[in-house]
This record gives C-alpha cells, structure tokens and sequence, in this order.
C-alpha cells in the first residue's frame, strides 16, 4: 500500500516507516501539517497516517480540508490524546480510525491494513461468510463446520463473524473489544483471549484443523493452514 | 426544638438569660434587705424597747399609770403610728387603739391588723405587736405601724417576679433569633464545605460586604479554598503532563523495542528481554491512560454522556464479558437483578467502573468460590460485587481507592493499583458512593446511585 505519514516527532516518524516499510508498505513522510496537506491532495495514496498535533496546521484542519475536497483517502490519526472526546472528535472530523500513543507497531498494521481494503474495495455486507470449510450465515445465525453445526452465543458469533471478515488478517484486541463489544472500557487483564479460546473449543473438534491462530503479542488471524 | 437546644448561640442566649435572671433575684434580694429587712428589725428593738418600759411602768406605778403612759407614747409618736392595748386581768379594756388582738397571747412578734375608721374613711395600717402577760392576769400590747414596709416588700417581690419572667421570655426569644441568624450563616458555610468535599473545588462561601466577622471568617476560608484550589489544579496538571509528554517517547521506544524484536529469532534470551521489555511499556502505557482518564474525571474534565441505561442489560453485558474467566477459574458467577432498574448514567464510564471491580473480585477469590454481581433499586439505584473471597480488613478498605496500592492477589498477576481510584472517580463524577464492606465473608463493593430527577 502507498501510506502517507504525517508525523513531527522524526524519530518516532523513523520508526513507524521502517516498521511499515518491512511489512512491505511505500511510506511518504512530511514533518508538518502544511506540507501533508499538500501532499495528500496532489498525490493518490492508499491510506494516510495522520498526528493530531502537527507544527504549521493541526491534524483535524488537516483532514478537515482534505475531506473539503471530497478526498475520501482512509485516514488513521495518531495522537498522545486518547480520551474518548478526542477519538469522536477526531473520527467526526472525518478520521476513520483513531489510535493513542503509545501504540504497537503490529497494531497500527492492522489497523492500516483493514483501513486500505476498506478504501478499495467498498464493504457490502455479506450475509455469508466462508472461512475454509467454516461457514457463517448472518441472517440466521447459524455457524457450521462441514456437517456439523456449531452452537455459539450471539457474542461468539459477532466475534467469529469479524474474525472471518478480516480473514487472512491481524485483528488486535482492541479491535475486537471496540468492533463485538460496544463498550470503550479498559479491561484490566487479557479476558479476549478467555473468549476465544472458549469460541475455539467450539470451532475445532477431534483433528479438525485450527480457524483462529493466534499472533504473539499482537492479536488474532483466522486462516485456514 | 432539640436541634434549636443543640445550637451553640441559642444555649448561649439562654445561659445570659439564666444568668440575668439570677442578677435580678440577687439586686432583690438586696433591696429587699435595705428596704424590708433592716427597718423591719429596727421597728422589732423599738417596740422591744416601749414593751420592756411599759412592763417597768406596769409593776412600778401600777394599771392607770400605765395607761397614762400608753396615751403619751401614743400622742408622741413619730412618722410611724402607735399601738397598743391594755387588758386588766379581769378582762376589761384599759386602754386600746388596736381594732383587735388575738385570743391567746403570743411569746413571738405578731403582725396585727389594725385599720382604723375615721368620719366614714378606712385607714389601712398593719402593726407589728409584742404581747405581754403579766404573773396577775394583766395583758400588755405594744405595737407599730409596719404598712409602708411590707407594701415595699410586696412591691419588690412582685417587681422581681416580673423581671425574672420577662428576662427568660425575652432570652428565650432572643436565643431563637440570634441562633436562627447564626444558625443560617454557619449552614450556609457547612454546605459550602460539604460540596468541596464532594470534589466541587470550585464551590465558594457567600461574602455579604458587611464586613462583619462571619463576611471576614468567609473572605478566610475562600481564599484559603482558592489555594487548595490552584495547589490541586497544580498537581493535576503535573501528572497529566508527565502522562502526556512521555506517551510520544514510550511510542517510539515500542516501535524500537517492536523493530528489535523481529530482528531476534524467537527463544533466544535477547528476545525474551525485548519481550519483557515490551510488556513493560505496555504497562506503563496502561498506567499512563488510567492516571489520565482519573485525573480527567476528577478535575471535572471528562465530558459525560448521560443516557437512560437499562441497568439489567449493563450487569448482563457485564457477567457475560466475564464469564469465561470465570469459568477458567472455577469461580461461579452469578447476576442477581430484576427489571426494571433503570438510571442515567454515562454507560461507558459505569461499565468501566463494574468492570475493575469484577476484575479485582475474579483476581481475589480462590478458585471454587462464588461471585455475585447484583442491582436493587431500593432507596437510590445500588448496584455491586459481592465475593466470598478473602476480604479486606478495615484499615484496607480504608486506603484501598490511594493510587497505586495493590494486594496480593490469588494468581500473583500484578495490577497497575489504579483500578479503585477510578472507580472512586467514577462514583464521584456520578454523584455515587462507592463504599467496601464486609461480606461476611469476603468484600461487597458497592456503587449507591441517586435517583436522578428529571
């Protein structure tokens, strides 16, 4: 993907676009807000990771003036402030995905990437999702495996079911805590990793192959090997 | 009334009371002892005196030269008016200007009415008379007139009466007045200080500009809450700075740690120091966003999003979210509310605050034990956790919402210690009460919601 970075604090900046750059992603950086605003409008980019708090124009007159111009680019904005008010302020002006510093490198990944099929490809909800010999019909909320129908709770199945739409991909903790529970709230302990465990004991049984593999220190991929 | 006989200016006014009514009793008892008492015994040596000279008349000279005598003493007599009679022993009247005298004779001084009749107008005198009986049968009467004396006992006692009431009416009234004054001003700085110590630092004591010592006691205690201000405002701002400013260099130290990491083959020593190292960060990280949030919410600048919640549907959210943690630790887990239970809160916030709780309640208790998260909405919304755990002692649960105290718990994982100081913030931007008691056994935490009015 062609990533823009807007981000001040070079070092940070450094890190971020190796991080990037070693998962494969063209990183453009700009050290301020003028100059990202600048780039963003001229040139076509896949997804832009935006600070909040930017030398010479802040990150939401940035996206503020982006989104003037029916610039629809995803955009990931970065701020040292995580409040629930700051993310809704941010998202509501335009962002499409908020993260605090600090953050995990491996999460910012998956966001940027469940960002950038999301710009190009536009989500039409499906109401059949298919996961290897795993299938999951959202309209009667009924999960199977083969020939065998697999009981879950409407949470599993909001779990499994975001699991399967981002098939292939990292999804983080906070991802699933934000996107099946709609509560912003900091679990003091890893209680996910309760849940999918208990959703993978329903899911594979006997030398069933495993769905939902786990990304060290990261999150969850649901794939089949 | 007992509230009025507590009030300090009220006792006060009554003790001044008391203590002028006493005065007033002590001035009478004075007067009367000027104007009563010491006249009264020099008219008893006088009369003493003419008795005694009359008897030596009657046993010298003999019955008409006594009352000859008696008619003398009589026509000289000063400002005050003579009486006497004089019986022969066979019970004729000798000599008498008393109207009458009693039957049988007395050894004390007695007090005689002696009103006299004069071309149809009464006089009043009363006379204060020693009475003689001589060995032969002959009585002897001597006496004076005590009328002005004993109108001016009269007078005192019914003056000092009058005194005595009107001064416990007046006081008591008086008392009831000044301690409503006062008792109005020193409510008005109690409520004042009861909102500061709900965490409403701003709240300020009225000043009336009248410069009296209560406006000056009010210029004090506003002054010092500005301070107490400006020194809290101070030490938020410092720690939510310190939080702010390192969140930039601990996100380029983790995507360092993380760029390290991958250059690492996995299980080598190095990797497992990253690793830790990682998880470090990540701690503080956590560390950092809780201290803000609490700081946040306990400085009042926390927006809160006040919704009508279903309450049963928060606990269930709840046990749910938790439920499987439950069950890896063999604890059972049960929600006991009824719909319906509803009230205005800030979900999020509500739910964050449940969740500490259930959390440290899950950490504490052994595995086998039972946890029970349950809602009533008798007297305000009370909703908690219950747990047959260990328990805390008193003096813990005294100091448990400090930032950064932690317990010990039953898997050894370690807390940031910052789990009830939000809750405690919570409570507080909510108007709740967040108390810790005693399970009998274990901890029961519970949030005690107003009812909130519309």
């Amino acid at each position: 993907m062609q990533v823009l970075l807007v981000e001040d604090d070079e070092r940070l900046a450094g890190h971020i676009a190796s991080g990037l750059r070693a998962a494969g992603h063209l990183v453009e950086h700009c050290d301020n807000g003028r100059d990202g605003l600048v780039r963003a409008t001229c040139e076509r980019f896949d997804v832009i990771v935006l600070d909040r708090m930017l030398p010479g124009l802040d990150g939401l007159k940035l996206l503020g003036a982006l989104r003037a111009t029916d610039d629809a680019t995803p955009v990931l904005l970065l701020s040292a402030l995580g409040d629930v008010d700051e993310r809704v302020r941010g998202l509501r002006a335009g962002g499409d995905d908020y993260m605090a510093k600090p953050f995990a490198m491996s999460e910012l990944l998956a966001r940027l990437e469940s960002l950038g099929r999301r710009g190009s490809a536009p989500a039409e909800p499906a109401e059949q999702l298919r996961v290897g010999d795993v299938e999951i019909d959202l309209v009667s909320h009924v999960v199977s495996r083969g020939a065998r129908r697999i009981p879950l709770t409407l949470r599993e199945l909001r779990i499994v079911a975001y699991l399967a739409r981002n098939a292939g991909r990292v999804v983080t903790r906070s991802m699933l805590l934000e996107n099946v529970w709609n509560y912003d709230f900091d679990p003091q302990t890893n209680i996910i990793d309760q849940h999918i465990s208990k959703l993978r004991q329903k899911l594979t049984t006997g030398d069933e192959a495993q769905v939902i593999h786990t990304v060290r220190g990261v999150g969850y991929v649901m794939r089949v090997e | 009334m007992s509230r009025l006989f507590r009030s300090l200016s009220f006792r006060l006014a009554l003790f001044y009371a008391v203590l002028l009514c006493v005065s007033v009793a002590l001035v009478a008892a004075i007067g009367y002892r000027v104007w009563v008492a010491w006249p009264m015994q020099e008219i008893e040596s006088e009369v003493d005196r003419e008795a005694d000279e009359m008897a030596r008349v009657l046993q010298n000279e003999g019955i008409d030269a006594t009352r000859l005598a008696l008619e003398r003493r009589m026509r000289s007599a000063g400002v005050r008016k003579s009486f006497h009679a004089l019986i022969a022993p066979d019970g004729e009247i000798v000599s008498a200007n008393l109207p009458s005298w009693p039957r049988r004779p007395s050894s004390h001084m007695t007090l005689i009415e002696a009103d006299t009749f004069l071309d149809g107008f009464e006089d009043d005198y009363t006379a204060l008379v020693r009475d003689r009986t001589f060995a032969d049968g002959t009585r002897l009467l001597v006496g004076r007139d005590v009328e002005e004396i004993l109108r001016e006992d009269e007078l005192l006692r019914t003056a000092a009466l009058w005194i005595v009431c009107v001064t416990l009416v007046l006081g008591l009234a008086g008392g009831w007045l000044m301690s409503r004054a006062i008792g109005q001003r020193i409510e008005t700085l109690a409520r004042t200080a009861r909102q500061v110590m709900d965490g409403d630092l701003s709240e300020r004591v009225p000043v009336r500009g009248t410069s009296d010592d209560f406006d000056r006691l009010n210029e004090t205690i506003n002054l010092m809450l500005s301070r107490i201000e400006a020194l809290f405002g101070t030490a938020r701002r410092v720690s939510e700075n310190v939080a702010h400013e390192f969140r930039t260099p601990l996100a380029r130290l983790l995507t360092r740690l993380e760029a390290l990491e991958h250059l690492e083959p996995e299980g080598t020593p190095a990797r497992e120091e990253i690793d830790n190292a990682i998880a470090e960060v990540n701690r503080l990280q956590r560390i950092f966003a809780a201290l803000l949030r609490i700081s946040r919410l306990e400085g009042g600048r926390h927006p809160l999003h006040i919704q009508r919640c279903d309450i049963v549907n928060l606990l269930e959210d709840l046990v749910e979210f938790y439920q499987p943690e439950a069950d890896a630790r063999g604890i059972e887990l049960v929600l006991d509310a009824q719909r319906p239970l509803v009230a205005d809160l800030d979900l999020d916030l509500m739910f964050q605050a449940l969740s500490n709780l259930l959390d440290n309640a899950l950490k504490y208790v052994p595995g086998g034990g039972r946890i029970e998260v349950f809602a009533s909405g008798e007297g305000g919304l009370h909703i908690g956790i219950a747990d047959n755990g260990p328990g805390l002692s008193r003096e813990e649960a005294a100091r448990v919402t400090e930032p950064f105290l932690r317990g010990e718990d039953t898997a050894g994982r370690a807390g940031e210690g910052l789990g009830l100081s939000m809750v405690a913030a919570i409570a507080q931007v909510h108007g709740a009460r967040f108390r810790l008691e005693d399970n009998r056994p274990g901890l029961r935490a519970l949030l005690i919601v107003p009812p909130r009015l519309h």
